[in-house]
């Protein structure tokens, strides 16, 4: 009939789509379960569930994808986390974590993290329900647009999000479930509560919310926004939940704010594996730092709550402006000292 | 020199050299004629009729190698898939396609899927892949079913027979599209011991030709699209009576015994179809042909 040989049903990915949300719509539109799909299509020795796909999308995936839809590879590749590349990270890699990016931790083929968030209104308001890419990214706790909270598990089984487990244990289903329907106990997820974000500091917030907003629109070169900012809200967001002088930068700016400490986790746990309301508490207090830059940093510092060598630890891809005031801090650490 | 004889299109190809002249001559040609124009408005109409739970189906009937697969193939020609790549999924207004050997549904939409590109299951239950099915020719705008040579699934089994045609009620009331079937005179008779399905299906027959005036005029058409430098008034009571007998009357023999003749009367430079091409053309007569099968099992 054709040349092309394009899948029968070939929908394109929607504005801001991860690739495995858009793989499993495919996958049911062609009227197929999504493991039967992807055997079929890829062919049984390559595995697409045992890895992140969104982050580390092998060439054979995407290539097909490309052909079989007649989407240019370039749009296939944009439904990937590649597109936050420079922006909220420097380098891709293999493996290990990547700075903002929420890990999936994939035993097999089974998630066990919280890795991929969910805003309920956005989920309702989709003609067909589908998962974002923005829902990945780790200060991404709230939804900019309809400033509820989001959710990084099912309200009533507290399972992660796993969309491709929909039809896994019920043979009898073809291929019918929309995305939001929890895997594990059938629950609507468009039907979680919308609660309301806190908004404790109307600044903060702003700068924060409009922050999510170029993440959400796929993170776009804009001259009114660094993008280094985000890097060192990730620093900042590093120092409160630091152990450092027993957690006294966090105690700093709860006593400033009137607002509760995140709770830490035991030991040193990366920003990007805390579970979403203390995720959520830890960025806000690094927005709140970043703050009338750098007046407040500078004050936690005369507080003794935060100590100059600090600033740059670990830190190798510091941008200049942050990391010329390190260093005239710790200048003026040492006149201090001197005297 | 005179081209009277011929149509636009074919004055076009005398500036071809031989060896193009001839490849445009085997190439395979459409010739119009009031039946099979007929049965095209019919198709056409079919296309276009509204959705109900109900829709009318239609039997081409006609012999072997009397034109019935020519004709649908002109119509779903002028009604092709289109990949649409920058939409959700291809355009498939029209569906054409081989019954499967024997009257088994599975193979029926193994064949189905396998006309889509979808990937699918060939050894999944028959109620997955008849899920499946659905799905996608709804997907891909499906406004007609047509299936050839039906007769293979009404041979055999009654009950197989039934159970197949059931499946076929059943995807055109699912599906809301009409199902045109094509087969031989067996197909027909098939159908007509269930008065049920025989209401469902209007036949349309496509009988074989009686030497007439509509035979002659079929040679001139013939004739006109056929790029030979000179006029071989095929519709001369000689040639029409000869190019009759050979062809048996059956519109798919004669367009071949026309395209080996015409194309002996460029190689022998004659440059028209008489009685001379005619004898050197290598010929059996479908009569004699099926003989020859006969005799060879
Ligand atoms: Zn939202
Ligand atoms: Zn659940």
């Amino acid at each position: 009939m054709t040349e092309m040989h394009l899948w029968p049903a070939h929908p394109h990915p929607y504005r801001g789509e991860l690739l495995s949300s858009w793989l499993v719509r495919l996958a049911h539109a062609n009227g197929l379960k999504v493991q039967t799909f992807c055997r079929l299509s890829f062919g049984n020795e390559f595995q697409v569930w045992n890895r992140d796909i969104d982050r580390l999308a092998p060439a054979w995936l995407l290539d097909t994808m490309s052909k079989k839809t007649g989407t240019p590879l370039s749009r296939v590749e944009s439904a990937t986390l590649h597109i936050y590349k420079g922006k909220l990270f420097e380098h891709e890699k293999a493996s290990g974590q990547l700075p903002w990016i929420l890990p999936l931790q994939i035993y097999h083929r089974k998630r066990m993290g919280f890795g991929l968030q969910f805003c309920p209104q956005c989920l309702a308001e989709d003609t067909e329900p589908y998962f974002r890419l923005a829902w990945r990214v780790a200060p991404f706790t709230f939804c900019p647009t309809h400033q509820c909270m989001l959710h990084d598990q099912c309200p009533r089984c507290s399972q992660g999000v796993a969309f491709h487990r929909i039809e896994l244990g019920h043979p009898e289903l073809n291929s019918t479930n929309p995305l939001c329907i929890c895997w594990s106990c059938g629950y609507d997820l468009r039907d979680s509560e919308r609660a309301p974000v806190h908004n404790w500091s109307s600044h903060a917030f702003q700068s924060w919310a409009k922050a999510l907003r170029l993440v959400e629109n796929g993170a776009p070169i804009n001259s009114r926004f660094d993008y280094s900012k985000l890097s060192v809200l990730h620093q900042m967001t590093k120092l409160v939940l630091s152990d450092g002088i027993r957690g006294r930068l966090a105690e700093f700016i709860a006593t400033e704010t009137g607002q509760p400490k995140p709770k830490k986790l035991p030991g040193r746990f990366p920003v990007e594996s805390y579970r979403l309301p203390e995720r959520h508490q830890a960025v806000g207090f690094a927005w709140w730092l970043l703050g009338r830059w750098p007046s407040r940093v500078k004050r936690a510092w005369h507080a003794k709550s935060l100590r100059f060598n600090w600033l740059l630890r670990d830190y190798a891809e510091a941008p200049v402006w942050y990391r010329t005031f390190a260093k005239n801090i710790r200048t003026a650490f040492l006149e201090i000292s001197h005297q | 020199m005179n081209t009277e004889h011929l149509a636009e299109s074919a004055i076009k190809l005398l500036d071809l050299d031989d060896v193009a002249r001839i490849e445009r001559i085997r190439s395979p040609r459409w010739i119009g004629y009031p039946k099979a124009k007929e049965i095209l408005t019919k198709l056409d109409e079919l296309l276009t009729y509204p959705k109900s739970h109900r829709m009318p189906n239609l039997l081409i009937v006609g012999d072997t190698n009397n034109g019935k697969t020519m004709l649908i193939q002109r119509f779903c020609n002028q009604h092709p898939a289109d990949d649409n790549p920058n939409g959700d999924g291809v355009h498939v207004p029209v569906l054409y396609i081989q019954a499967p050997p024997v009257p088994d549904e599975g193979r029926f939409y193994n064949a189905i899927l396998e006309l889509l590109f979808a990937p699918y299951k060939p050894n999944d239950r028959v109620d997955k892949k008849q899920l499946q099915v659905i799905k996608l020719l709804r997907y891909v705008g499906l406004k007609m079913l047509v299936i050839d040579e039906i007769h293979h699934v009404l041979a055999g089994n009654l009950n197989k027979q039934r159970a197949f045609l059931n499946v076929l009620k059943f995807l055109g009331n699912e599906l809301q599209v009409p199902i045109v079937a094509v087969g031989t005179r067996d197909a027909f008779r098939a159908l007509q011991t269930d008065p049920q399905l025989a209401n469902r299906f209007e036949p349309a027959m496509l009988p074989r030709w009686e030497m007439g005036t509509d035979f002659l005029r079929l040679l001139v058409s013939f004739e006109r699209m056929l790029p030979l430098r000179k006029a071989s008034n095929l519709h001369s009571p000689e040639l029409a009576n000869r190019l009759f007998s050979m062809s048996e009357g059956y519109i798919g023999e004669l367009a071949q015994l026309l395209t080996k003749a015409a194309v002996l009367a460029v190689e022998s430079k004659e440059e028209r179809i008489n009685e001379n091409v005619l004898d050197k053309v290598s010929w059996v007569s479908p009569t004699d042909r099926k003989r020859q099968v006969d005799r060879a099992m």
